[in-house]
């Protein structure tokens, strides 16, 4: 039960992060048990988040809910509880009841609250420009470009690190994959085995090639950053077709339908 | 066809559509504001779209078999609400409604159009599309559901326990698939973002006219407030504004910024006032909507209805009202076991 509930409490302090947005909440609720208590919106949203709380934090219901959905993902019931709506309630009825240039000054300080709480979504990191209108890295769409041009009318199969791999079906599902991110799809030991050494954290160019061939893999997509390295890959039978960012493209034999693969068959 | 036709084809389906399919289902409510209608229009479509596509998928029906059915149901809804709205005359009603601009709600419609802009024109890179929309791109290029596998392109051995009750991925596939074949993708990234942040502050706009109905600035203020809470929640990967602005167009994040807000809103005008605002059966269509999005909802949604339950018992201790309570959450109660025995 205490370990339970300590990994409750971590799931918590997870989804908050290092904000204080918790403490905003904690702030609005009191707001409105001070000074809107006798609202009928104030007694049926805060009665609602009080038993939402209960739900996550009591440890027969989380117990449910986890063999229900599983303990991995169940910080998600905190989605239950309405933090923006609550949050934006109390600062709404603070808000509305001065006149108009304290209002602008009471909204103002209330922006600049949310502000310093959170984090900006862009700021975090989340967004950036590329050029393609499927909305995939654009080393991924270029990949997918020229393995297309490359193989023509062929049936192949190709390989992918973490990066790449999860976005070339988004961008064109008819590329068959060998394997897709974190190994998933795959069958066999060989195939297991190109997962993890196309996704070691220092690659090894001889493996990568040996177990690329032995698994009857056409084409591997990988970062190569010296010649020597491509000549590793090259005395296994692939053939740099290109380069796109960081990443290379190679093809085994000289063509793509050189080599096939059984699950091709 | 160009890609303008198929983006226009986009917003016909994703916007006009569902606009007008929510008017008959509004019923004597058919006054209510433009968000009231698209909301109750998404919870038809996507209850529609749940409806068809599970018996759909255990029948290994083609992906176009299911196109077809779903554009004609939704067309049929939308010209079945044109006809109520001209028996209604809203031209009229609109032109009897004086324009006052509100500098509050100008300011938050601002800041969700900002919003808007950068989520639609920026990318943000998310590996978990090799399964939502590497699910969509793949029964589009095979015209099958659930039959053959996002990760690698082969045939599923068996049925994706996880996703297959909760197919969002395959409406995704069927609306690009009646945008003129849009890719997948594109509409995922581009068209979803357009037109779902809207809707996510659709509801939070519903909510302010609950809270604040006589006072217009308060609803705009309320708004503004609401658009700024989600978009400063980059302070961590696993709260639901995150999820509403990075990655609204797969069904988990709809349902944290969308769903559950919007089934919070029915709760409370259902549950908790003396005279519901909505009939019960907007609970029901909610939770499919949450099914279909996410085997999340699945779970969540009933769990939500639970806890109002909960406090309409405290509240009013109406019995009858939380036995009807309890059956609008069947829907997702016998999926959930579907879910758990499968």
């Amino acid at each position: 039960m205490k370990e339970l509930m300590k990994e409750i409490v971590g799931l918590w302090n997870n989804y908050w992060g290092e904000s204080f947005v918790p403490w905003l909440l904690l702030a609005a609720v009191l707001y409105l048990l001070v000074f809107r208590r006798k609202r009928e919106s104030t007694r049926n949203v805060l009665l609602y988040l009080a038993v939402s709380l209960l739900v996550f934090f009591c440890p027969v219901t989380a117990k449910i809910i986890q063999a229900c959905i599983g303990k991995n993902v169940y910080w998600r019931v905190l989605w239950l509880v309405p933090t923006v709506p609550v949050i934006a309630l109390a600062m709404t009825e603070f808000i509305r009841e001065r006149r108009s240039a304290a209002k602008l000054l009471a909204l103002a300080v209330c922006a600049v609250l949310i502000v310093l709480t959170g984090k900006g979504i862009y700021q975090a990191g989340n967004y950036r420009l590329v050029h393609n209108y499927q909305q995939v890295p654009d080393e991924a769409a270029g990949i997918c470009e020229m393995v297309k041009s490359d193989a023509g009318d062929s049936v192949f199969i190709l390989a992918a690190d973490n990066y790449i791999g999860p976005y070339v079906r988004v961008y064109d599902p008819s590329i068959r994959m060998l394997f897709n991110r974190e190994g998933r799809g795959g069958y066999g030991a060989g195939t297991r085995r190109l997962y993890l050494e196309i996704n070691a954290p220092v690659l090894n160019y001889q493996n990568i090639g040996a177990v690329g061939r032995s698994t009857f893999c056409n084409y591997l997509v990988v970062k190569i950053p010296n010649e020597e390295q491509k000549k590793e890959l090259e005395v296994y039978g692939y053939q740099e077709v290109g380069n796109v960012g960081r990443y290379s493209l190679y093809r085994l034999g000289d063509s793509a339908d050189a080599v096939t693969n059984p699950i091709l068959q | 066809m160009g890609m303008i036709i198929k983006g226009i084809l986009a917003i016909f389906w994703l916007a006009v559509v569902p606009a007008f399919a929510g008017i008959p289902v509004l019923g004597k409510k058919r006054n209510g504001n433009i968000a009231e209608i698209m909301l109750t229009g998404y919870m038809v479509l996507f209850s529609v779209t749940e409806l068809l596509t599970l018996p759909m998928t255990w029948l290994k029906m083609p992906l176009h078999v299911l196109t077809v059915s779903y554009g004609a149901i939704a067309l049929a809804l939308g010209i079945w609400g044109l006809f109520c709205l001209k028996s209604q005359k809203p031209l009229a009603r609109l032109r009897e409604k004086k324009f006052s601009p509100d500098f509050y709600m100008a300011l938050a419609v601002l800041l969700i159009l900002l919003q808007v802009v950068m989520c639609t024109v920026l990318a943000h890179m998310d590996a978990d599309d090799y399964f939502y929309v590497g699910t969509a791109t793949t029964d589009v290029y095979t015209d099958t559901i659930f039959e053959v596998s996002p990760y690698t392109g082969r045939e599923y051995v068996m049925l994706p326990r996880r996703y297959v009750l909760s197919p969002f991925p395959v409406f995704l596939a069927v609306v690009s698939q009646l945008s003129g074949g849009l890719h997948p993708s594109v509409m995922a990234h581009v068209f979803f973002p357009f037109v779902f942040l809207p809707a996510a502050y659709m509801v939070q706009y519903c909510l302010a006219r609950k809270w604040f109905p006589d006072d217009r600035k308060a609803r705009g203020i309320y708004l503004f407030l609401a658009a700024l809470l989600c978009g400063f929640s980059g302070y961590s990967v696993y709260n639901a504004g995150n999820f509403q602005m990075v990655r609204i167009w797969q069904g988990k994040a709809l349902l944290a910024g969308m769903m559950l807000p919007l089934l919070f809103y029915l709760c409370i005008s259902v549950l908790l006032e003396k005279k519901p605002s909505y009939p019960w059966f907007f609970l029901v269509l909610a939770n499919i909507s949450c099914c279909l999005l996410s085997s999340m909802g699945i779970i969540l949604a009933p769990i939500m209805t639970g806890c109002f339950l909960a406090v309409c018992l405290i509240w009013t201790r109406k019995w009858k009202r939380v036995l009807q309570g309890l059956l609008c959450c069947l829907p997702s109660i016998v999926l959930g076991i579907v879910y758990i025995v499968l």
